[in-house]
């Protein structure tokens, strides 16, 4: 033909013209968790300086010269940059830019390797998996806490630890286990399975999806950090006028139960949304399986519960750094407020710990399969 | 349950199917019969926490009531459970099919009822054990409702702090003591608050248990029975030596009551000259010497100075 139909391609790395797909880089040059770490250290330090230049008259302990402030600014931009370094903003800057936000499906197609764990990945099964190491990692860390603990007990007269690090360490295992917890049914098995149960091939919001995961990393170090500044002696409870007195280690609790809180509220919002509108054709409300309903329940536990807990810790690191008095009964607060807001959370999450425990019985492949009656409704039709 | 397999079972040949669930109904039954007897008339008296006052005396009953009801449900699962375990054994060499099982909706239907019953009179039994004796020692705030009929009664006002208990008698002078003495046979009527952080007031064999908020008055009332000695505990975790917070007081007669609060404000006049007037709640911002005090040596919290004197903005 004279007239030439295919126009010119630019010459791409790769060979490749604008928007086809580029060749994948090495993978300690693709945004992963190094990457995650270096801007984590980098935010922190950030964050600190711009604490201390904002508050540096203010010191929580007289003879510590340390700054709460400091420390609470060091941890967000921390998280921000763990997020940065993760690649979480790199489709929202390529959207800005102009670009196209790259393809969901790339990662997921990736023959073998484990590098697509490490990295924002966007298929919904591994965040599945994930989310079970995190989990898991987070469950046996804070078995070691207990094993702490136990070993503390073992005699009522010899102590191994003072009175101090115990303090630290029974608040320290409860904050793991009840914190970081939280989403340990909801988090791998409702991202793995409720896609497939429906007959999805994604769930609503992929970003939101591995978001949610990738914040409880960051979590999970913000609280362990707070060993450093010698833990705090509250509990996982983080009762007010406590938790305002107690020294450093409290800012690491409040941040960290925030930054999951976020996790929470992403992760049930992002599970409601894909049940209600990535259904097959076909696949009514009274067809979709009883874990996918147990999925659906506790999700809206997290919706509600979670964000009234984010304000709560939100209070208390003002409270702590800027001189809010939320909880301070003779300065127009109260006490009462911060048990008010914790336990509004706190209720439902031992229910978001139930329900999806209760919704695994029925469907699981033990009850149905070697019994004879099988979860009432979800018969075979005929 | 078992009446389900009882209607379903087909018959082998030959055999009547025996009646399951007449049958453990039959078993269940004198075994209750006598746990419950068991329980009320025997153990009863000796659960926690004691009938030294009102309100430890009504929990012990609570006790005694939850536990009379629960023995049975006990025992129906464990008869069913042993029952199917002996007589639904796999035999050797037998390969049949269980009976089909369907569902039964009478039985369904009995099961939701019978367990809501439970569960709401379970409701109305512990709302009313609430109301009765006065609160049931537990805290009732500022502005208590459910009161002791019968006068004025004792105004015992517990502080606590980190990490100590003090009380003190406003009707005696306003002393402070770490001691807690109570008459016998007397309303009792505590007034919890806390001078920092959240505490909370236990005297277990009193049968009284109230939070103790900075800024709030949080009132209990009991009624003393008997005479003994009475262990008090801190139940809210408030910080490092929280496990310490542990006294032990007594319930005297009252003779030696008055005795010992006689002796006792005039063995500290001059200390009851030096403390802050008795007032329901302390704002502890307005302690100055404490507050200085603390200050200097790095604490903020207890005492006043919530925050040093290094910040901007003081209350």
């Amino acid at each position: 033909m004279a007239i030439e139909i295919q126009p010119e391609k630019a010459k791409q790395p790769g060979g490749q013209g604008p928007g086809g797909p580029r060749p994948a880089r090495p993978w300690w040059m693709r945004p992963a968790v190094h990457t995650g770490i270096v801007g984590a250290v980098v935010g922190y330090l950030v964050g600190h300086w711009l604490g201390n230049f904002l508050a540096g008259g203010y010191t929580q302990v007289v003879n510590s010269g340390e700054n709460n402030l400091a420390i609470v600014l060091g941890y967000a931009l921390g998280t921000v940059g763990w997020l940065a370094g993760l690649g979480i903003f790199n489709d929202l800057f390529r959207q800005m830019a102009g670009k196209l936000p790259r393809e969901i499906t790339v990662d997921e197609r990736s023959p073998g390797g484990v590098a697509k764990y490490f990295r924002y990945s966007l298929g919904h099964k591994i965040v599945g998996v994930q989310y079970l190491v995190g989990v898991l990692v987070y469950f046996l860390t804070g078995g070691l806490f207990a094993m702490a603990i136990r070993s503390e007990l073992l005699s009522p007269s010899y102590h191994i630890f003072s009175s101090a690090t115990y303090t630290e360490l029974v608040g320290e295992h409860g904050t793991m286990m009840m914190m970081m917890m939280t989403s340990v049914i909801v988090g791998p098995m409702g991202n793995y399975l409720v896609p497939l149960m429906i007959g999805s091939k994604r769930m609503a919001f992929p970003r939101i999806e591995a978001l949610s995961f990738w914040l409880t990393p960051a979590a999970y170090i913000v609280l362990l950090s707070g060993l450093l500044w010698g833990g705090f002696p509250f509990g996982w409870t983080g009762y007010a006028p406590l938790s305002i007195q107690a020294t450093q280690g409290a800012n690491a609790y409040a941040f960290a139960f925030g930054l999951m809180g976020l996790s929470l509220v992403l992760l049930g919002f992002n599970i409601i949304v894909t049940v209600i509108s990535h259904r097959a054709p076909g696949m009514r409300w009274s067809r979709i399986p009883v874990f996918v309903w147990a999925m659906v329940s506790t999700s809206f536990l997290f919706v509600l519960a979670a964000p009234v807990l984010v304000g709560g810790m939100y209070m208390i690191l003002t409270d702590r750094t800027v001189q809010t008095a939320f909880f301070t009964d003779d300065l127009g607060g109260s006490s009462y407020l911060y048990q008010n807001l914790f336990w509004f959370f706190g209720h439902p999450e031992v229910y978001i710990r139930r329900y999806p425990a209760s919704g695994s019985c029925p469907s699981s492949s033990r009850c149905s399969a070697g019994s004879r009656c099988t979860a009432t409704g979800w018969r075979r039709p005929g | 349950m078992a009446a389900a397999g009882e209607a379903a079972a087909a018959p082998a040949a030959g055999q009547i199917e025996p009646r399951h669930g007449l049958r453990v109904f039959l078993i269940w039954l004198p075994l209750a019969l006598v746990a419950d007897l068991v329980i009320w008339f025997v153990w009863g008296p000796h659960l926690p926490p004691g009938g030294m006052s009102s309100s430890a005396l009504s929990q012990q009953v609570d006790i005694t009531v939850m536990a009379v009801m629960a023995a049975p449900v006990m025992l129906v699962v464990f008869v069913y459970s042993g029952y199917a375990l002996i007589v639904w054994r796999h035999r050797e060499g037998d390969d049949e099919d269980g009976p089909p099982i369907h569902n039964n909706t009478r039985i369904s239907g009995a099961w939701i009822a019978g367990t809501t019953v439970i569960v709401l009179s379970l409701f109305v039994y512990g709302t009313v054990e609430l109301i009765l004796p006065a609160g049931a020692g537990a805290g009732e705030g500022n502005t208590p409702i459910w009161r002791p009929s019968g006068g004025t009664p004792l105004q015992v006002q517990v502080i606590g702090q980190q990490w100590r208990w003090t009380y003190r008698y406003p009707q005696f002078g306003g002393f402070e003591t770490t001691d807690l003495v109570l008459p016998v046979g007397q309303n009792v009527q505590f007034n919890v608050t806390s001078l920092d952080v959240i505490h909370s007031f236990s005297a277990y064999q009193l049968g009284v248990k109230a939070d103790a908020n900075p800024g709030v008055n949080n009132v209990a009332y009991t009624h003393t029975l008997h005479t003994g000695a009475v262990m008090v505990r801190c139940f809210e975790l408030c910080g490092l030596w929280h496990a310490d917070m542990t006294t032990s007081g007594q319930v005297v007669s009252v003779g030696a009551f008055r005795a010992w609060t006689a002796a006792t404000r005039v063995q500290l006049a001059a200390l009851t000259s030096n403390l802050p007037p008795y007032a329901l709640t302390y704002d502890a911002n307005s302690i100055k010497q404490l507050g200085k005090a603390f200050t200097s040596v790095g604490l903020t919290g207890a005492g006043g100075g919530y925050y040093g004197p290094q910040y901007p903005v003081q209350p």
